[in-house]
């Protein structure tokens, strides 16, 4: 992994296919909602497709995208968040979810949420980005807009965090 | 990827939001093929910031023109007027239906009372 040259983005579609599963499992991880995440993931991608048309390859093609899948999930949150009261009446007004539609949201994603919630958001961001997503920690402290050692103290930090919260609940 | 001590945590991470596989193509070719669509709200956004722009250096541009621009010239038109001295005063009816009435001081020069032809040379307002 790491970061890719302008002059290594020459199989755009192969790009393409190798962040696409990346930076939708670091949207789903920062948003929860798979069709949001889509949308997410797809702009990104859509965004490096425009870049390497255009002319203007990024320097590293990994960070360009999560860079952007980054605040774009950000901001999917911020207006999730605005519209959340509104879509808890519809769904109030609608069925509830089945019995079998909760049995399959799979307990360890719950928990996995949950104890990421618990962490810092400097902390979650850099976890994110390194750990599901997989980008080298240049590429993340290129995304991020930090050093590389401020990045490797976030994702340390978080990782500790992480796996006491986990072994916690799990005992 | 480094080889670090947290290495199964970042398995567990990875898996436990790891995409439908299906998704993930579809993400990629939808976005391999979005580039027209763009391309054609690329052009209206450019319209949309050209825009703006362009009616505001207009209005910057009227702005520093008008209060320099030199005022109309009204080339004056010789006009006969009938107009009378009573008092001192000279009071003239002009053509849009006032009453000019100037003077107040005698002057000697003046006709104290009179009727007369009035010729005036100037704008009229």
């Amino acid at each position: 992994m790491g970061g890719q040259g302008s002059s290594e983005i020459v199989d755009l579609e192969g790009t393409i296919a190798e962040l696409a599963p990346r930076v939708l499992r670091y949207a789903n991880a920062r948003l929860g909602d798979t069709a949001l995440a889509e949308d997410v993931a797809q702009e990104s991608l859509a965004a490096l497709v425009r870049a390497c048309r255009n002319g203007g390859v990024p320097r590293s093609a990994e960070a360009f995208v999560f860079a952007i899948a980054r605040r774009r999930a950000g901001r999917a949150a911020w207006r999730r968040r605005l519209w959340a009261p509104l879509e808890l009446a519809v769904a109030a007004r609608t069925e509830a979810p089945s019995p079998e539609a909760r049995a399959i949201v799979k307990d360890e994603v719950l928990r996995i949420r949950r104890a990421l919630g618990r962490l810092p958001t400097r902390d979650r961001e850099a976890i994110l980005l390194v750990a599901v997503g997989g980008l080298s920690m240049a590429d993340a402290a290129a995304a991020l807009g930090l050093s590389i050692s401020a990045v490797k103290m976030r994702v340390s930090r978080a990782r500790a965090r992480l796996a006491s919260t986990l072994e916690e609940r799990h005992g | 990827m480094d080889d670090h001590p947290g290495l199964s945590l970042d398995r567990r991470l990875r898996d436990a939001f790891d995409p439908d596989p299906r998704a993930a193509a579809g993400v990629a070719a939808r976005a391999l093929a979005e580039r027209a669509a763009r391309r054609r709200r690329g052009w209206l956004r450019v319209a949309a910031a050209v825009c703006p722009a362009a009616a505001l250096v207009a209005l910057a541009v009227a702005l520093v023109r008008w209060p320099s621009a030199p005022a109309p010239q009204v080339e004056p038109t010789p006009v006969s007027l009938s107009g009378s001295f009573t008092d001192g005063l000279l009071i003239v009816p002009l053509p849009d239906g006032s009453v000019s009435i100037t003077g107040g001081d005698v002057r000697l020069d003046r006709p104290q009372d009179g009727y007369g032809i009035v010729l005036v040379e100037g704008e009229l307002r």
